[in-house]
């Protein structure tokens, strides 16, 4: 090795080191989380299943409204949505603001109308404890900085591996590529395991953590807004400014006074806390073909809309369709392919991301990925417990005199753009650097 | 307004000396919503005797069947599960099924409960036979006997897309 790329190979790993013993805490708790959270449903199925499993029949299942209001009649409330039982064998979910001030699930056996029990409504995780390890993964548990924490460390994965391949690279060098070297023991041992294990899951990692970022507050934001902006991304109805119910008095008022009496007739109007027209939207959203395991939002107010909304395993059948609650009218309907060049290639993402897009086989295998990364950061942090001289920290050192090469701080500018937490903490590791070598300084002046 | 019925029902005139006096009180049923399959039935119940006494069952002409359930809580989950068993009354306690609790599940209901009527339910028990009584049909979110619904309002929410 030259003196230059010696020096070079060293900056390398000093950032690695860095970077992989301060996130490593982190990408423990992500990727427990994750594999965790991959198999979500099952578990809800097993912790949960006397909820969301009721004794299938061959009758046909009571109306939606029928349903709806044995909720209610057992958790009086406001009726915020209503789930048909996505299969014969499950119960139907309607959720129902109370008047305690909070949402609850209420699982509803559809053919007998009874009540099975209720639960804290924790959204698309189905379960509290889901909901708790979804919030950890993201560590929006402990609020935007925890989010903004992961959102780094997402983008410090990337460079983790774009550095850990680098130091991988053999040179010549007699060490373990793609298995341990025979014989070794000890810290050679670690150092293998670490390399070899890498270099297989290098690739998982980067797309774990680029389909990951879509979700976060910086990265997350700018690619939806960028992408929505050059027309690649999720079209206005699909999440956002979603389309609003036109009462049909006003209209009337303004147009033809004589018919003014005529009173709008809102297919919402809640007759006692269930509206009128809610079989007829179920109906109707079905015989659209949504995917079974949909959830219909009831209007929250005057101009409010049906929303009815699926997130398959099949992300081909992923689905928003609103409805206008006074004519009934079908106001927006779009499924993938509908969505711009970027916002679906994030679902499909996404999909992937959370085990879905290929059923079991894609659980199994981001399983093994987050077995593997947790392996990552056992061996990194043995070979640097190993090494370590006692009583110092062992960073690996660089010459003093030795500057960034221009290519280096160019990928460093670049990587800080594209990710800007990564750039954000490389300005405040790289200020207290400076610091420390000024204070060294200083020192032995 | 407190409507009390004293039910001192023999079991069998047979067997006058195992006479239980069985004490229902503030039975109510909240009023269903339009097209509701089932409604709830809750009432406070008194044994006076000195023997051990069950509530086996129940029946109404408004609904096609009528099952006892119990309510477990266990964290935030709440479950309702039928006791086949019924639900013991011990001599000299009171037991209330109640909105938060054990209650009378009336099902297949053929036609609607209306604020304001009564309705009567025929309650079994195993040694007192059967009582009739006469249930308040109260709002559609009464929590007792004399709660007229009022001054509890469901806070606005906000809704939000979650994926």
């Amino acid at each position: 090795m030259t003196a230059a790329s010696s020096a070079l190979y060293r900056a390398v790993w000093r950032w690695h080191f860095y970077a992989g013993l301060i996130i490593l805490p982190f990408v423990i708790l992500i990727a427990v989380t994750g594999a965790i959270y991959l198999f979500k449903d099952e578990i809800n199925d097993a912790a949960y299943g006397d909820l969301r499993l009721v004794p299938p029949q061959q009758t046909q299942p009571l109306a939606p409204s029928a349903i709806a209001a044995a909720a209610l009649g057992m958790h009086p409330g406001l009726l915020r949505a209503y789930a048909p039982p996505a299969a014969p064998d499950r119960a139907a979910q309607v959720k129902i603001l109370g008047e305690d001030g909070l949402t609850d699930t209420v699982y509803v056996d559809p053919h007998t109308g009874l009540v099975i029990g209720t639960a804290w409504d924790s959204g698309v995780s189905g379960s509290t404890a889901m909901w708790l390890v979804r919030k950890l993964h993201s560590l929006e548990y402990a609020g935007w900085i925890g989010n903004r924490i992961v959102e780094a460390v997402a983008g410090w994965m990337v460079v983790l591996v774009a550095t850990g391949v680098y130091l991988w690279l053999p040179r010549g060098r007699n060490v373990g590529t793609v298995r341990i070297r025979k014989g070794a023991k000890g810290r050679p041992w670690w150092r293998d395991l670490h390399a070899a294990t890498g270099i297989f899951v290098a690739g998982f990692i980067v797309f774990l953590a680029m389909t990951g970022l879509p979700w976060s507050g910086v990265w997350g934001k700018q690619f939806y807004d960028l992408s929505y902006a050059a027309g690649l991304g999720m079209p206005d109805g699909y999440w956002n400014d979603i389309p609003v119910s036109t009462v049909p008095m006003e209209e009337a008022l303004d147009r033809a006074p004589w018919i003014a009496e005529r009173q709008p007739m809102p297919l919402s109007t809640a007759a006692g806390g269930v509206p009128v027209g809610l079989d007829e939207v179920v109906r109707k959203v079905e015989s659209l073909g949504i995917h079974a395991g949909y959830d219909l939002a009831v209007p929250g107010d005057a101009t409010g809309v049906f929303t009815a909304s699926v997130y398959p395993d099949d992300i081909r059948q992923e689905r928003v369709i609103h409805i206008d609650q006074y004519s009934g009218e079908v106001l927006f309907d779009m499924d993938l392919s509908g969505l711009g060049t970027l916002g679906r290639l994030a679902e499909w993402g996404v999909s992937i991301h959370m085990g879905q897009a290929f059923g079991l086989a894609n659980q199994i295998v981001l399983l093994i990925a987050c077995a593997a990364m947790v392996l990552m950061c056992i061996s990194g942090a043995a070979m640097w417990w190993k090494r370590r001289p006692a009583g110092s920290l062992g960073a690996p050192t660089v010459p003093a005199d030795w500057t960034i090469p221009r290519g280096i701080l160019a990928i460093a500018v670049l990587l800080g753009i594209f990710f800007p937490l990564v750039g954000l903490s490389m300005i405040a590791i790289a200020a207290i650097e400076l610091g420390l070598a000024a204070t060294r300084r200083l020192r032995t002046a | 307004m407190k409507t009390m019925i004293l039910a001192l029902a023999l079991s069998f005139a047979a067997l006058p000396s195992f006479a239980q006096q069985i004490e229902v009180r503030e039975a109510f049923a909240r009023a269903t919503l339009p097209n509701a399959p089932v409604a709830g039935g809750y009432l406070t119940i008194a044994n006076h005797g000195d023997r051990d006494d069950r509530l086996t069952g129940a029946r109404a002409d408004f609904a096609g069947e009528a099952q006892i359930h119990e309510m477990t809580h266990s964290g935030d989950v709440m479950r309702m599960r039928p006791l086949p068993d019924g639900i013991a009354i011990p001599a000299g306690q009171q037991v209330q099924l109640s909105t938060g609790g054990n209650h009378l599940m009336f099902m297949k209901l053929n036609r609607g409960l209306k604020q304001g009527e009564t309705v009567v339910v025929t309650l079994t028990f195993q040694t007192a036979g059967e009582v009739e009584v006469p249930f308040a049909v109260g709002p559609v979110n009464a929590r007792s006997f004399d709660d007229d619904g009022s001054g509890r309002v469901v806070p606005e929410g906000h809704g939000g897309h979650s994926h």
